[in-house]
Protein backbone atom coordinates (compact mmCIF):
# COMPACT_ATOMS: atom_id res chain seq x y z
CA UNK A 1 0.00 0.00 0.00
CA UNK A 2 2.79 2.57 0.91
CA UNK A 3 4.92 1.44 -2.44
CA UNK A 4 1.83 1.82 -3.90
CA UNK A 5 1.52 5.63 -2.97
CA UNK A 6 4.89 6.51 -3.48
CA UNK A 7 4.73 5.17 -7.27
CA UNK A 8 1.87 7.25 -7.94
CA UNK A 9 3.11 10.20 -6.21
CA UNK A 10 6.56 9.55 -8.80
CA UNK A 11 3.70 8.85 -11.75
CA UNK A 12 2.09 12.33 -10.63
CA UNK A 13 5.62 14.18 -10.46
CA UNK A 14 6.55 13.29 -13.73
CA UNK A 15 3.36 13.94 -15.32
CA UNK A 16 3.44 17.38 -13.90
CA UNK A 17 7.12 17.88 -15.09
CA UNK A 18 5.89 16.50 -18.53
CA UNK A 19 2.96 19.07 -19.03
CA UNK A 20 5.52 21.64 -17.78
CA UNK A 21 8.06 20.50 -20.65
CA UNK A 22 5.08 20.85 -23.16
CA UNK A 23 3.95 23.86 -22.06
CA UNK A 24 7.69 25.43 -21.91
CA UNK A 25 8.09 24.39 -25.52
CA UNK A 26 4.83 25.67 -27.12
CA UNK A 27 5.35 28.92 -25.70
CA UNK A 28 8.78 28.65 -27.32
CA UNK A 29 7.28 27.78 -30.07
CA UNK A 30 5.33 30.50 -30.65
CA UNK A 31 7.63 33.42 -29.39
CA UNK A 32 10.19 32.27 -31.87
CA UNK A 33 8.19 31.66 -34.51
CA UNK A 34 8.34 33.35 -38.02
CA UNK A 35 5.51 34.09 -39.54
CA UNK A 36 5.16 31.26 -42.00
CA UNK A 37 5.46 29.15 -38.86
CA UNK A 38 3.20 31.28 -36.99
CA UNK A 39 0.50 30.42 -40.11
CA UNK A 40 1.28 27.05 -39.27
CA UNK A 41 0.67 27.14 -35.32
CA UNK A 42 -2.58 28.88 -35.83
CA UNK A 43 -4.15 26.58 -38.14
CA UNK A 44 -2.61 23.28 -36.35
CA UNK A 45 -4.44 25.13 -33.03
CA UNK A 46 -7.37 25.76 -34.65
CA UNK A 47 -8.36 23.05 -36.40
CA UNK A 48 -7.19 20.36 -33.37
CA UNK A 49 -10.09 22.74 -31.21
CA UNK A 50 -12.29 21.91 -34.28
CA UNK A 51 -11.79 18.21 -34.37
CA UNK A 52 -11.29 17.27 -31.07
CA UNK A 53 -14.20 15.31 -30.98
CA UNK A 54 -13.72 12.66 -33.86
CA UNK A 55 -9.64 12.21 -32.17
CA UNK A 56 -11.10 11.25 -28.90
CA UNK A 57 -14.24 9.79 -30.43
CA UNK A 58 -12.84 7.22 -33.05
CA UNK A 59 -9.47 6.80 -30.35
CA UNK A 60 -12.11 6.00 -27.85
CA UNK A 61 -13.95 3.22 -30.28
CA UNK A 62 -10.44 2.34 -31.49
CA UNK A 63 -9.17 1.34 -27.77
CA UNK A 64 -12.46 -0.12 -26.71
CA UNK A 65 -11.89 -2.37 -29.73
CA UNK A 66 -8.53 -3.32 -29.27
CA UNK A 67 -9.32 -4.33 -26.06
CA UNK A 68 -12.18 -6.48 -26.49
CA UNK A 69 -10.18 -7.95 -29.79
CA UNK A 70 -7.17 -8.97 -27.65
CA UNK A 71 -9.25 -10.46 -24.61
CA UNK A 72 -11.34 -12.39 -27.56
CA UNK A 73 -14.81 -12.10 -25.73
CA UNK A 74 -16.93 -9.30 -25.03
CA UNK A 75 -17.90 -8.81 -21.38
CA UNK A 76 -20.49 -6.46 -19.80
CA UNK A 77 -17.89 -4.20 -18.74
CA UNK A 78 -17.23 -2.86 -22.33
CA UNK A 79 -20.91 -2.83 -23.12
CA UNK A 80 -21.83 -0.76 -19.84
CA UNK A 81 -18.85 1.54 -20.85
CA UNK A 82 -20.12 1.97 -24.43
CA UNK A 83 -23.98 2.43 -23.26
CA UNK A 84 -23.01 4.99 -20.71
CA UNK A 85 -20.47 6.87 -23.52
CA UNK A 86 -23.92 6.40 -25.50
CA UNK A 87 -25.72 8.19 -23.16
CA UNK A 88 -23.68 10.83 -22.20
CA UNK A 89 -24.65 11.99 -26.03
CA UNK A 90 -28.10 11.76 -25.79
CA UNK A 91 -29.62 8.76 -26.45
CA UNK A 92 -31.57 8.57 -23.56
CA UNK A 93 -33.83 5.51 -24.01
CA UNK A 94 -32.23 3.37 -21.97
CA UNK A 95 -34.74 0.06 -22.53
CA UNK A 96 -33.48 -0.03 -25.84
CA UNK A 97 -30.05 0.11 -25.53
CA UNK A 98 -30.39 -2.81 -23.01
CA UNK A 99 -31.72 -4.80 -26.21
CA UNK A 100 -28.44 -3.86 -28.36
CA UNK A 101 -25.66 -6.29 -28.81
CA UNK A 102 -22.21 -5.14 -28.41
CA UNK A 103 -21.90 -4.73 -32.85
CA UNK A 104 -24.99 -2.59 -32.62
CA UNK A 105 -23.61 0.19 -30.09
CA UNK A 106 -20.57 0.42 -31.62
CA UNK A 107 -22.53 1.37 -35.07
CA UNK A 108 -24.32 3.75 -32.76
CA UNK A 109 -21.40 5.34 -31.60
CA UNK A 110 -20.08 5.91 -35.24
CA UNK A 111 -23.64 6.83 -36.09
CA UNK A 112 -23.09 9.30 -33.45
CA UNK A 113 -19.68 10.40 -34.83
CA UNK A 114 -20.47 11.02 -38.67
CA UNK A 115 -22.05 14.73 -38.10
CA UNK A 116 -19.04 15.95 -36.83
CA UNK A 117 -17.02 13.94 -39.25
CA UNK A 118 -18.61 15.72 -42.20
CA UNK A 119 -18.63 19.17 -40.98
CA UNK A 120 -15.23 18.62 -40.46
CA UNK A 121 -14.05 17.27 -43.84
CA UNK A 122 -15.90 19.92 -45.09
CA UNK A 123 -14.63 22.98 -43.38
CA UNK A 124 -10.80 21.01 -44.62
CA UNK A 125 -12.15 21.14 -48.27
CA UNK A 126 -13.31 24.24 -48.27
CA UNK A 127 -9.54 25.36 -46.49
CA UNK A 128 -8.22 23.27 -49.30
CA UNK A 129 -10.46 24.99 -52.17
CA UNK A 130 -8.78 28.67 -50.95
CA UNK A 131 -5.58 27.46 -50.60
CA UNK A 132 -5.42 26.22 -54.24
CA UNK A 133 -7.33 29.23 -55.73
CA UNK A 134 -4.89 31.48 -53.39
CA UNK A 135 -1.91 30.05 -55.02
CA UNK A 136 -2.84 30.02 -58.74
CA UNK A 137 -3.47 34.09 -57.49
CA UNK A 138 -7.07 33.54 -58.33
CA UNK A 139 -7.60 35.74 -54.96
CA UNK A 140 -5.44 38.25 -55.97
CA UNK A 141 -2.78 39.17 -53.57
CA UNK A 142 0.35 36.48 -53.54
CA UNK A 143 0.76 37.50 -49.85
CA UNK A 144 -2.16 35.99 -48.44
CA UNK A 145 -1.23 32.82 -50.73
CA UNK A 146 2.14 32.28 -48.12
CA UNK A 147 0.04 32.26 -44.40
CA UNK A 148 -3.44 30.35 -46.33
CA UNK A 149 -1.10 28.01 -47.37
CA UNK A 150 0.82 27.83 -43.53
CA UNK A 151 -2.85 27.38 -42.16
CA UNK A 152 -3.71 24.79 -44.60
CA UNK A 153 -0.29 22.31 -43.72
CA UNK A 154 -1.12 22.71 -39.83
CA UNK A 155 -5.10 22.10 -40.84
CA UNK A 156 -3.73 18.53 -42.82
CA UNK A 157 -1.54 17.79 -39.90
CA UNK A 158 -4.83 17.33 -37.82
CA UNK A 159 -6.40 15.72 -40.35
CA UNK A 160 -4.08 13.34 -40.75
CA UNK A 161 -4.51 12.27 -37.07
CA UNK A 162 -8.26 12.41 -37.36
CA UNK A 163 -8.19 10.40 -40.44
CA UNK A 164 -6.07 7.87 -39.23
CA UNK A 165 -7.72 7.33 -35.35
CA UNK A 166 -11.07 6.87 -38.07
CA UNK A 167 -9.34 4.40 -39.83
CA UNK A 168 -8.07 2.17 -36.92
CA UNK A 169 -11.63 2.67 -35.14
CA UNK A 170 -13.06 0.98 -38.48
CA UNK A 171 -10.73 -1.51 -39.70
CA UNK A 172 -10.55 -2.48 -35.92
CA UNK A 173 -14.51 -2.99 -36.37
CA UNK A 174 -13.99 -4.55 -39.55
CA UNK A 175 -11.69 -7.10 -37.76
CA UNK A 176 -13.91 -7.84 -34.35
CA UNK A 177 -16.37 -8.73 -36.72
CA UNK A 178 -14.49 -11.04 -38.48
CA UNK A 179 -13.55 -12.91 -35.22
CA UNK A 180 -17.16 -13.67 -34.71
CA UNK A 181 -16.31 -13.15 -30.93
CA UNK A 182 -19.16 -14.19 -28.62
CA UNK A 183 -20.88 -11.82 -26.04
CA UNK A 184 -20.98 -13.38 -22.82
CA UNK A 185 -23.65 -12.27 -20.86
CA UNK A 186 -23.05 -12.84 -16.76
CA UNK A 187 -20.49 -10.16 -15.61
CA UNK A 188 -17.27 -10.61 -14.83
CA UNK A 189 -14.78 -8.78 -12.51
CA UNK B 1 -7.69 -3.26 -45.40
CA UNK B 2 -6.18 -4.57 -42.32
CA UNK B 3 -4.60 -2.72 -39.63
CA UNK B 4 -1.07 -3.79 -41.36
CA UNK B 5 -2.06 -2.55 -44.51
CA UNK B 6 -3.42 0.67 -42.32
CA UNK B 7 -0.27 1.33 -40.86
CA UNK B 8 1.64 1.19 -43.95
CA UNK B 9 -0.52 3.67 -45.87
CA UNK B 10 -0.24 5.65 -42.62
CA UNK B 11 3.38 6.38 -42.65
CA UNK B 12 3.33 7.05 -46.65
CA UNK B 13 1.07 9.77 -45.73
CA UNK B 14 3.35 10.82 -42.75
CA UNK B 15 6.12 11.06 -45.06
CA UNK B 16 4.58 13.04 -47.75
CA UNK B 17 2.87 15.68 -44.96
CA UNK B 18 6.14 15.79 -43.18
CA UNK B 19 7.61 16.39 -46.88
CA UNK B 20 5.14 18.91 -47.60
CA UNK B 21 5.78 21.21 -44.08
CA UNK B 22 9.27 20.93 -44.02
CA UNK B 23 9.39 21.94 -47.81
CA UNK B 24 6.67 24.63 -47.28
CA UNK B 25 8.67 26.31 -44.05
CA UNK B 26 12.00 26.02 -45.65
CA UNK B 27 11.07 27.40 -49.01
CA UNK B 28 9.79 30.53 -46.95
CA UNK B 29 12.86 30.62 -44.95
CA UNK B 30 14.80 30.69 -47.68
CA UNK B 31 12.93 33.43 -50.17
CA UNK B 32 12.90 35.78 -47.05
CA UNK B 33 16.70 35.58 -46.65
CA UNK B 34 17.83 35.50 -50.51
CA UNK B 35 15.06 38.79 -50.67
CA UNK B 36 17.97 40.52 -48.19
CA UNK B 37 20.73 39.92 -50.65
CA UNK B 38 21.00 43.42 -52.61
CA UNK B 39 21.75 42.73 -56.60
CA UNK B 40 24.38 44.05 -58.00
CA UNK B 41 22.80 46.21 -61.23
CA UNK B 42 24.09 45.75 -64.76
CA UNK B 43 23.86 48.15 -67.68
CA UNK B 44 21.95 46.66 -70.08
CA UNK B 45 21.72 49.49 -72.55
CA UNK B 46 23.82 52.75 -73.05
CA UNK B 47 22.82 55.18 -75.97
CA UNK B 48 23.45 58.84 -76.68
CA UNK B 49 21.02 61.02 -77.34
CA UNK B 50 22.42 64.27 -79.50
CA UNK B 51 19.16 66.63 -79.43
CA UNK B 52 19.37 66.46 -75.61
CA UNK B 53 23.05 66.24 -75.11
CA UNK B 54 22.64 63.01 -72.84
CA UNK B 55 23.90 59.44 -72.12
CA UNK B 56 21.40 57.48 -71.70
CA UNK B 57 21.70 53.97 -69.35
CA UNK B 58 19.55 51.56 -68.95
CA UNK B 59 20.05 49.26 -65.38
CA UNK B 60 19.10 46.23 -64.57
CA UNK B 61 18.13 45.56 -60.61
CA UNK B 62 18.69 41.75 -60.64
CA UNK B 63 17.64 41.67 -56.66
CA UNK B 64 14.53 42.10 -55.01
CA UNK B 65 15.86 45.24 -52.49
CA UNK B 66 15.92 48.39 -53.71
CA UNK B 67 18.79 50.46 -54.80
CA UNK B 68 19.52 53.89 -55.08
CA UNK B 69 21.66 56.05 -57.31
CA UNK B 70 23.19 58.70 -55.47
CA UNK B 71 25.78 60.20 -57.59
CA UNK B 72 27.42 59.30 -61.71
CA UNK B 73 31.20 59.87 -62.27
CA UNK B 74 31.61 60.27 -66.32
CA UNK B 75 34.78 59.64 -67.70
CA UNK B 76 35.51 60.69 -71.63
CA UNK B 77 38.79 59.68 -73.49
CA UNK B 78 38.60 61.49 -76.79
CA UNK B 79 39.05 59.43 -79.96
CA UNK B 80 40.47 60.47 -83.51
CA UNK B 81 37.87 62.79 -84.79
CA UNK B 82 36.99 64.97 -81.94
CA UNK B 83 39.08 68.12 -81.04
CA UNK B 84 38.47 67.81 -77.36
CA UNK B 85 41.42 66.74 -76.16
CA UNK B 86 40.19 65.34 -72.67
CA UNK B 87 37.00 66.38 -70.39
CA UNK B 88 35.89 64.80 -67.35
CA UNK B 89 32.88 65.55 -65.16
CA UNK B 90 32.68 64.45 -61.42
CA UNK B 91 29.95 63.27 -58.74
CA UNK B 92 26.89 64.56 -60.67
CA UNK B 93 24.55 64.21 -57.67
CA UNK B 94 21.24 61.86 -58.95
CA UNK B 95 18.79 60.21 -56.54
CA UNK B 96 17.18 57.69 -58.33
CA UNK B 97 15.68 54.63 -56.99
CA UNK B 98 16.33 51.30 -58.85
CA UNK B 99 13.38 49.33 -58.99
CA UNK B 100 13.65 46.10 -57.77
CA UNK B 101 13.64 43.39 -60.62
CA UNK B 102 13.02 45.81 -63.39
CA UNK B 103 14.92 47.99 -65.67
CA UNK B 104 15.67 51.58 -64.81
CA UNK B 105 16.45 54.20 -67.44
CA UNK B 106 18.57 57.04 -66.26
CA UNK B 107 19.80 59.74 -68.21
CA UNK B 108 23.11 61.81 -67.77
CA UNK B 109 22.97 65.15 -69.44
CA UNK B 110 26.55 66.30 -70.17
CA UNK B 111 27.99 69.58 -69.14
CA UNK B 112 26.45 72.26 -71.39
CA UNK B 113 28.83 73.86 -73.62
CA UNK B 114 30.96 70.72 -74.15
CA UNK B 115 31.19 69.38 -77.49
CA UNK B 116 28.84 66.66 -78.68
CA UNK B 117 30.24 63.10 -78.50
CA UNK B 118 32.11 62.25 -81.79
CA UNK B 119 33.11 58.19 -83.23
CA UNK B 120 35.30 56.90 -81.45
CA UNK B 121 34.89 58.50 -78.24
CA UNK B 122 35.28 56.31 -75.14
CA UNK B 123 33.16 56.33 -72.67
CA UNK B 124 33.60 55.48 -69.30
CA UNK B 125 30.69 56.15 -66.16
CA UNK B 126 30.93 55.03 -63.29
CA UNK B 127 27.53 55.02 -60.92
CA UNK B 128 27.77 55.12 -57.13
CA UNK B 129 24.57 53.48 -55.12
CA UNK B 130 23.54 52.31 -52.23
CA UNK B 131 20.95 49.80 -50.16
CA UNK B 132 19.31 49.93 -47.22
CA UNK B 133 20.61 47.19 -45.20
CA UNK B 134 24.25 49.63 -44.94
CA UNK B 135 25.97 52.68 -45.38
CA UNK B 136 28.37 51.34 -47.96
CA UNK B 137 28.40 53.26 -51.38
CA UNK B 138 29.13 50.75 -53.93
CA UNK B 139 29.90 50.98 -57.97
CA UNK B 140 29.45 49.86 -61.13
CA UNK B 141 32.11 51.34 -64.11
CA UNK B 142 30.55 50.34 -67.58
CA UNK B 143 32.59 51.58 -70.57
CA UNK B 144 31.37 52.17 -74.28
CA UNK B 145 32.66 53.38 -76.96
CA UNK B 146 30.30 55.58 -79.33
CA UNK B 147 30.33 54.67 -82.93
CA UNK B 148 28.40 57.70 -84.11
CA UNK B 149 25.18 56.16 -84.51
CA UNK B 150 22.06 58.21 -82.60
CA UNK B 151 20.90 55.41 -80.63
CA UNK B 152 22.97 52.21 -80.28
CA UNK B 153 23.00 49.42 -78.58
CA UNK B 154 26.05 48.27 -77.42
CA UNK B 155 28.23 44.62 -78.13
CA UNK B 156 26.79 42.13 -75.86
CA UNK B 157 30.31 41.58 -74.40
CA UNK B 158 29.43 44.55 -72.29
CA UNK B 159 32.17 45.28 -69.44
CA UNK B 160 30.77 45.64 -66.43
CA UNK B 161 33.25 45.40 -63.41
CA UNK B 162 31.79 45.52 -59.86
CA UNK B 163 33.78 47.40 -56.89
CA UNK B 164 32.98 47.22 -54.08
CA UNK B 165 34.50 50.39 -52.19
CA UNK B 166 34.25 51.30 -48.32
CA UNK B 167 34.41 55.11 -49.05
Amino acid sequence: MNFEKVAWWIFWLTFGFLLFLIFFGISLAFLTATSVEFAYILGLVSFLLLGNKLLFGYGWIANVLDIVISSKKVTDIYKDRVKRKLQEKGFTVEEKLQELSFKALIMLAFKDLDYYRYSYYGIFLLLTLITIMAKFNLLGEFVIGKYIEGVFWGAATVTFFVWGLEQLSKVSFVEYNLLGIQEKTEKEG
Amino acid sequence: MNRVFLFFVTSLLALILGWGIGGYITYNKTLDAVGKIPGSPIIIKSAYDKSSHSVIFSILNPGTLPLTVISESFVFKPGKETSEKRYEMKNIPAQVPLIPLGITTVSLKLKEGSQELKAGDIVMATIHYVHPLSDDVYTVSHKFEYTGKPQETPPKEIKNEKQEDKQ
